[in-house]
């Protein structure tokens, strides 16, 4: 009988009744009752034992089956793995899965999050990074491999801190295998090996809710991680796509429709009144029916106030509109340059039909502040123009909302920094 | 998963498997099937748990290997990484050299560089070398 036909053994240490899930290409069996590490290809010899071990916590079991990426695998062996750096721990456990079409690959769970991950050859450029390439790589490095590019995210030198089951390789406890790992939009390419043996893997996340159900394993018991994990491809949901494109297609037209409003107005008189004491009336007339009046009356005030009052009659000598206003300015210097505060100008807005009008002004007030060698106003210039819109509103609401829909935008670059967050190169700027 | 006389692709190869046999070599077992490519011109494909290999013929001397020696074809380097023999368990369809049941076949896989691989094999009466390329199960499409 070849181990081909096996489907269980005893343990050749402790007489143990092992399941045989692997293929012929399995190399070790770790019994999961001694710890013996059974040679498969040599009558299974005990080659070590691994007892005593801390059994790690993962959802999935040996023996377990799904289809993974269209492929049904069964988990034949367990083996966790543990990494400190710089006084962090992290912890991983990776199970190798065979499949009779497909072969040896693994399945890891990190991070709440199932893993899957291949066994590649072909072209890697560059084909391998060392430790210390790494360490003094003035930028980030790439790979390319199979027209995608990869960028570096970490490497390390884990140490396995459990084994059991079958491997289609030999597994050892004081194995310090090297890593450099480089994650691409939705893989991550991974060097794994020292010296001659160099291999590249290709991870890929796997669905987690199904994976678990698949495997046999309740969802609710294996809650998702806070973090984000790297392999996690960006995905927005369709509503959140539509409120984005509503918000920043709404904010758009907000903002052109206040851009083409604003050419509707005319200036209809300008008039330079040079004795603010004695001001003369101002005549104009408004044509457009359209939009409202915009009175501006620009003083040279400086450090102090004007206080105006202000009439505008129709051609019937009646009042239609009146206002009082005021301006107040300071400027100076001090230790930081040039400063200012206030405004030296009066707006006001009426809304008037068609016709002949005149504005009558008077100032109230009009004070130099001698605190601050304060100058009165001498003069204005008024300005008038009609058809004016009031688009403060309008712009006020283009610039919500295009900040709402940005928000989505930026949505993108949070995940992308949550991906990234757990990558271990620095960049010199930084 | 591969048929006799159902097309297939592997990496863009377009391939129609004409003839199969089996080798058992003690702890599994390993299907080669002989397949036409759109030269009309003869390949072996070898499938094992996953790992696909593509051969063409090739010649060169016979010659005894141990684990790790090398060889040199066309100038690469292929490092011999299995040596064993396996026995011919099944065959059907076209092949390009008779085959017997229960034939023992002494072989070595060796590897080069990225995906490059080659095989020697040493029957009674006879040796091949092939040279080809692995492949993954991820690579194959049937048509």
């Amino acid at each position: 009988m070849t181990s081909s036909d096996l489907t269980t053994l005893n343990c050749t240490q402790c007489g143990a009744g092992l399941s045989v899930y692997g293929g012929g290409r399995v190399k070790i069996h770790v019994c999961s009752y001694c710890g013996s590490a059974l040679d498969a290809q040599h009558d299974y010899k005990v080659l070590a034992r691994y007892d005593d071990l801390p059994r790690p916590r993962t959802p999935f079991k040996l023996g377990s089956s799904a289809t993974l990426l269209g492929v049904k695998f069964t988990v034949i062996g367990t083996i966790a793995w543990q990494e400190r750096y710089q006084g962090q721990t992290w912890r991983w456990v990776d199970h190798q899965v065979f499949s009779p079409t497909h072969g040896y690959a693994w399945l890891t769970w990190e991070d709440g999050e199932a893993v899957f991950t291949r066994k590649v050859r072909g072209h890697v450029s560059p084909a391998w990074y060392t430790e210390s390439q790494i360490e003094h790589a003035a930028q980030r490095p790439h790979v390319r491999f199979e027209g995608q590019r990869f960028a570096y995210y970490d490497s390390g030198r884990p140490r396995p801190t459990f084994v059991e089951g079958e491997f289609n390789y030999v597994p050892t406890l004081d194995a310090r295998p090297y890593y450099a790992s480089f994650l691409g939009k939705t893989q991550m390419l991974k060097m794994v090996g020292e010296g001659d043996e160099r291999e590249y893997e290709l991870s890929e996340l796997l669905p987690r809710e199904a994976t678990l159900r698949a495997m046999g394993a309740n969802p609710k018991s294996w809650p998702a991680s806070w973090k984000t994990h790297p392999l996690k491809v960006f995905e927005r949901h369709p509503v959140a796509a539509f409120a984005r494109n509503a918000l920043l297609g709404a904010s758009v037209a907000a903002l052109i429709l206040a851009a083409v409003m604003s050419t509707f107005d005319e200036r209809i008189s300008r008039t330079s009144l040079p004795q603010i004491g004695a001001m003369d009336p101002v005549p104009f007339s408004v044509t457009q029916a359209a939009g409202l009046v915009q009175v501006d009356i620009e003083t040279d005030i400086k450090n102090g106030w004007v206080w105006l009052e202000g009439e505008i009659t129709n051609a019937g000598d009646e009042v239609v509109a009146a206002f009082e206003d005021g301006a107040e300015y300071y400027t100076g210097r001090d230790s930081e340059g040039r400063w200012s505060e206030g405004s030296r100008r009066i707006r006001v807005r009426a809304d008037l039909p068609i016709g002949d009008y005149v504005l009558s002004l008077t100032a109230l007030e009009n004070v130099g502040d001698k605190k601050w060698s304060g100058k009165q106003a001498n003069s204005a210039v008024v300005s008038i123009r009609h058809g004016v819109s009031y688009l403060t509103w309008l712009i006020s609401a283009g610039v919500f909302m295009l900040v709402c829909g940005s928000l989505f935008l930026a949505q993108r670059g949070v995940h992308s920094h949550g991906r990234w967050s757990g990558s271990d190169w620095v960049d010199e700027d930084d | 998963m591969i048929d006799i006389g159902r097309d297939l692709t592997i990496a863009g190869r377009r391939l129609t498997p004409i003839g199969h046999c089996q080798f058992d070599y003690g702890r599994g077992r390993w299907d080669e099937y002989w397949c036409i490519n759109h030269k009309g011109e003869g390949v072996w494909l070898s499938v094992d748990e996953g790992d696909y290999a593509l051969e063409t013929s090739i010649n060169l001397p016979d010659r005894t290997f141990e684990l790790g020696q090398t060889q040199i074809i066309k100038g690469k380097t292929y490092r011999a990484v299995e040596i064993d023999t396996a026995s011919c368990v099944a065959f059907s369809g076209e092949l390009p050299e008779v085959l017997e049941l229960g034939e023992t076949h002494d072989y070595v896989v060796f590897a080069g560089d990225e995906r490059l691989m080659a095989t020697l094999e040493r029957w009674a009466g006879g040796y091949s070398w092939t040279r080809g390329e692995w492949f993954s199960a991820w690579d194959v499409q049937l048509l």
